[in-house]
């Protein structure tokens, strides 16, 4: 288990199980597969003025 | 002039961009709606005349389009909305529940008469994973104990009268990123072997549902790409490598996959499943375990595709879902020939390039200029 899930704030048991990887780790594992649903790009091509709200509607 | 094909998806997706790409070399029209910059910077208008007529625009910074009537509608990545950091957090609320109901109704107005992949109503309903697994269930498929909750009582005990052997995986593909502590990592959900001790916060548990499954017993995955009554079908080798033995998508760069003939029974089923669902695309994903018998795990109604045709050239996915598109038949059955047009193709092209130059970069993507 995550030290996440002990600290007084709590973290949803799906991020306390989710995989911290670097970004080389993301291009390693996953390659071309990755870009489309890990890539913060979007967040930066409109500007830090921002926040994504709700859930996208990605599939894997 | 055709009614062009219309892809609606965020401009860093690799797939838009590359069946973009490869549908003007084959001749196509393109329109690219560009998801994930609404409202901030994206305007979004529809407009009913008296007479029920519809107009729907789209504004990017200084660029305002009409959304063109079109042949086939690509309903590929819908991003959330995208709202301002100087918005007033009391106001949050009611800008997302209006944002939503925007980007929901819009879709449902735009070429209604279009062929589309895959039509929003049976979309959303099938990407509820209980929903899958019970229309799998009815269809004939063998499906994994499975379930549900956020109830830590209820978890513990399916761990238990499963012996300890479950698997934990989202509804939905997550990531975190920018967390302090995180630095430049980014966290992401895989499915996740699990043992007692994970289960030992309630409140973690509480927080939010999981899908926690029975482990299968694994000689390899099959995953089947459908396009209208095409099946293409791979089997995946992710038991050799520890790394992907619960989840092979973490161990892309050393996967090994292999076109198979799938079983006319799973074949069938697969169709029978589209077919009540009613998806024209989708991605089926299969444990095959020791004893060679199929279970479904889950559909993915917009899965990625093009990274089989990376590990297997021989698989010519892009063409194929090309010739689909441009065909606007949920009965496309795909004829095999030479390809005009390849993912390497695209990755090696001078869009390809630049496209591939700004994600390693991180430089913004010409969202205006891809309205066209």
């Amino acid at each position: 288990m995550s030290d996440l899930a002990t600290q007084e704030e709590t973290r949803a048991f799906g991020r306390t199980m989710a995989r911290e990887l670097t970004p080389a780790e993301i291009d390693a594992v996953a390659g071309a597969w990755s870009q489309t649903i890990t890539c913060p790009c979007q967040i930066q091509e409109i500007g830090d003025d921002y926040l994504i709200s709700g859930t996208d509607d990605g599939s894997d | 002039m055709t009614a062009p094909i219309l892809i609606h998806s965020f401009p860093n997706d690799v797939h838009a961009a590359a069946v973009g790409w490869a549908l003007r070399q084959l001749g196509a029209e393109v329109f690219f709606w560009p998801s994930g910059a609404f409202p901030a910077v994206q305007g979004l208008t529809t407009e009913i005349s008296s007479a029920g007529d519809v107009r729907q625009s789209v504004r990017v910074q200084d660029t305002r389009t009409d959304l063109p009537r079109c042949k086939t509608v690509w309903h590929r990545r819908r991003k959330p909305a995208f709202l301002s950091r100087s918005l007033s957090p009391k106001d949050i609320d009611f800008v997302e529940r209006e944002c939503r109901a925007h980007l929901n109704s819009t879709p449902r107005l735009l070429s209604p008469d279009a062929f589309w992949v895959n039509p929003p109503r049976a979309a959303e309903q099938d990407i509820y994973k209980p929903i899958q697994l019970r229309t799998a269930a009815t269809v004939g498929f063998s499906i994994p104990d499975t379930l549900f909750s956020n109830d830590p009582g209820e978890i513990r005990g399916f761990y238990d009268r499963h012996g300890g052997d479950i698997i934990y995986k989202a509804y939905r593909g997550a990531t975190w990123a920018g967390e302090e502590g995180l630095g430049d990592k980014i966290a992401m959900g895989f499915t996740t072997t699990l043992r007692r001790d994970d289960l030992a916060n309630d409140a973690a548990l509480a927080a939010a549902p999981g899908i926690f499954q029975r482990k299968l017993a694994k000689d390899h995955e099959v995953r089947v790409t459908v396009m209208g009554r095409t099946l293409t079908a791979a089997k995946i080798l992710s038991q050799g490598d520890e790394a992907t033995q619960a989840d092979w998508r973490l161990g892309y760069q050393n996967l090994r996959i292999a076109p198979i003939a799938l079983p006319a029974d799973i074949a069938a089923k697969c169709r029978d499943y589209m077919e009540r669902a009613r998806l024209n695309f989708g991605c089926f994903d299969f444990v095959v375990d020791p004893n060679g018998h199929y279970h479904f795990l889950e559909i993915n109604q917009m899965g990625q595709f093009l990274w089989k045709e990376i590990l297997r050239p021989d698989l010519p996915l892009l063409q194929m879902f090309c010739d689909f598109l441009i065909a606007a038949d949920p009965q496309f059955e795909w004829h095999e020939r030479d390809p005009r047009v390849t993912f390497k193709g695209y990755l090696e092209s001078e869009e390809g390039r630049a496209f591939d130059d700004r994600i390693r970069n991180r430089r913004p993507a010409p969202s205006a200029a891809a309205l066209s």
